[in-house]
């Protein structure tokens, strides 16, 4: 008899845990006592311009660059220690889809795949639906796009729990970025957990449940930005038509950007509802309000930190 | 696939390049041997005075002594073996082994390779082999038509399979040297060029040293000169011996390589 049990809340283990990850590159610190949970079957979006660290922290948590100091676990895989087995629970594509060009692109897929014991066949076939490839001519015969999509078949095939996709979108066009976004859709549907970056930051809006912020090597997610978030919500952004210039406005309201398009900035006293309801005669090209746009939030992350 | 068929598919037209240029350089050697005879005979005192070093009085020497076969032996040791393998064998080596790692880093294909579920001393093991076989196979290739040739072009010389095996396997173990030389530098330095200029200055250094008359002894390629491989084809050395005398050292310092690179490998960033 166990009387316990129902009692005790149920603590879900995390999928992937890192705990006070550091990596320098001389005197560079890339990554700061970084700490990362992901949930099984979670989609994490990472955010950061080029050179924040991103690609290095996914190199780090599968073991292909070192770290000096913190921990990585995911199943049984541990770094330090077994980072195979990181890689066994994983599926990785990289952001540089640089591929063996003396190969066919079947022979690059069969190579790449070959390693995983479990391919998931629907999925693969997904794939192989939404990027169809010359899978019999040379990769070298190949554009940027076609590699990418290579790439992702390799990526997204095995049936593993965690897959970690840097930049997954690269090189893609908006119809085969639909693909992928049906795709990735599919998987999490699966219950697989996706870990991904990506530049195109209305695409990880759409998919990602959670955002994290990759900001002087130190990783903000959740109530460390949920203040941020709120303010930038509260923010009205308007764009005006050619000649219309805005009315006076209520006192404490922060013009924030130039025009045509504004940021406006409500004080405490005054709703942005009640801000954008004032702003409606106007009869603007846009008005929004009620939404914190990544970019926004990610400059407003980064002053903070940086002040 | 696996990485090793990879990596064949990789190297498999410049290792068929080495063996045709170890094949046509035999050719062309042999054809000539009647002339090269004959003029040796006339002047022996001539070739051999114009020869700067004692090694090389040596093997004008060994090339116009008066036992025809013993003369053809040491031509066989000179031209397929000191020359041949130390030089095509060599560069093969160096030009397969610099590209192991620092290709596959220059490409970017590293990081796809790293990240597959696979240890790397897998990865390294399977491209490591397959380039040993690609630098040691041609070799004992070109050394086995050495008799098949000799026939067709009607020379009456009497030559024994076992010495030739036995001088190609030596020549194969000190190319192999060469060969994880390269490996091991592979994982040292970012970009083949560099891999390459440092191998190849290593070369050129032991070369330059074995022609210096007091440093000889100290150059690697005291393992693979004309008075190793003239004992070994004249049949004076049992394969116990050459092993013994040689081929331990060579296996060892390979070994060690290996291990090294090994090492290295595991602990190596992208």
């Amino acid at each position: 008899m166990n009387l316990g049990a129902a009692e005790t809340p149920r603590i879900q283990e995390p999928l992937l845990q890192a705990e006070g990850l550091s990596k320098a590159f001389g005197k560079n610190l890339v990554l700061r006592d970084l700490h990362l949970r992901i949930e099984p079957g979670s989609c994490l979006g990472l955010v950061g311009p080029n050179g924040t660290g991103k690609s290095t922290l996914f190199r780090c948590l599968l073991g292909l660059v070192s770290i000096d100091r913190g921990s990585v676990r995911l199943g049984q895989g541990r770094i330090p220690g077994d980072s195979l087995g990181i890689r066994r629970t994983s599926s990785f594509l990289p952001g540089e889809n640089a591929l063996y060009d003396f190969l066919t692109g079947r022979e690059v897929l069969d190579f790449g795949l070959g390693f995983h014991d479990r391919i998931d066949p629907e999925i693969a076939g997904l794939c192989e639906e939404a990027f169809p490839l010359p899978l019999d001519q040379k990769v070298r015969t190949y554009s940027a796009g076609m590699k990418q999509q290579l790439a992702l078949r390799i990526a997204l095939s095995p049936e593993v729990p965690l897959l970690i996709l840097d930049e997954p979108d690269k090189a893609l066009d908006p119809k085969l970025r639909d693909a992928l976004h049906q795709i990735l859709n599919r998987l999490r549907a699966k219950g697989r957990t996706l870990f991904l970056a990506t530049h195109h930051l209305e695409d990880l809006d759409q998919i990602a449940e959670e955002i994290a912020f990759l900001i002087h090597g130190k990783l903000l997610r959740g109530e460390v930005i949920a203040p941020a978030r709120k303010r930038l919500e509260r923010r009205v952004r308007i764009k005006l038509r050619e000649g219309c210039t805005l009315p006076s406005l209520p006192t404490g309201v922060q013009v924030l950007s130039a025009p045509p398009s504004y940021i406006l900035e409500p004080p405490p006293t005054l709703s942005s509802r009640e801000l954008a309801t004032l702003l409606l005669p106007l009869d603007p090209l846009q008005l929004e309000f009620g939404r914190a746009p990544l970019l926004e939030l990610y400059r407003v992350l980064k002053n903070e930190e940086e002040a | 696939m696996k990485i090793s068929k990879k990596t064949w598919i990789e190297i498999r037209g410049m290792t068929l390049v080495y063996f045709l240029l170890l094949e046509v350089l035999l050719v062309a050697t042999l054809q000539y041997w009647p002339q090269i005879r004959e003029a040796l005979e006339k002047n022996t005192g001539v070739f051999v005075n114009l020869m700067p070093g004692d090694f090389l009085k040596r093997i004008v020497r060994g090339m116009a002594d008066k036992s025809p076969d013993f003369a053809y032996r040491a031509y066989i040791a000179t031209e397929q073996f000191f020359r041949s393998v130390n030089i095509i064998g060599i560069a093969a080596a160096v030009l397969l082994g610099t590209g192991t790692i620092a290709r596959e880093r220059e490409n970017g294909t590293l990081e796809f390779l790293l990240s597959r579920p696979i240890k790397r001393s897998s990865i390294l093991w399977s491209k490591t082999w397959c380039l040993t076989l690609a630098v040691t196979i041609p070799i004992f290739l070109s050394s086995a038509t050495i008799i098949p040739l000799t026939r067709l072009l009607g020379f009456p010389y009497h030559l024994d399979w076992g010495p030739i095996l036995l001088a190609s396997l030596h020549g194969s173990l000190f190319v192999l040297l060469f060969l994880l030389l390269a490996i091991a530098a592979s994982t040292l330095f970012r970009a083949q060029v560099h891999v390459a200029f440092f191998v190849g200055g290593l070369i050129v250094t032991e070369v330059g040293v074995y022609f210096i008359k007091g440093l000889r002894k100290t150059s690697l390629f005291m393992l693979s000169d004309f008075d190793v491989y003239m004992p070994i084809l004249a049949g004076n050395r049992s394969p116990l011996q050459v092993f013994l005398t040689w081929d331990l050292w060579l296996i060892l310092a390979i070994v060690l390589l290996y291990a090294f690179t090994q090492r290295r490998f595991q602990k190596m960033d992208l």
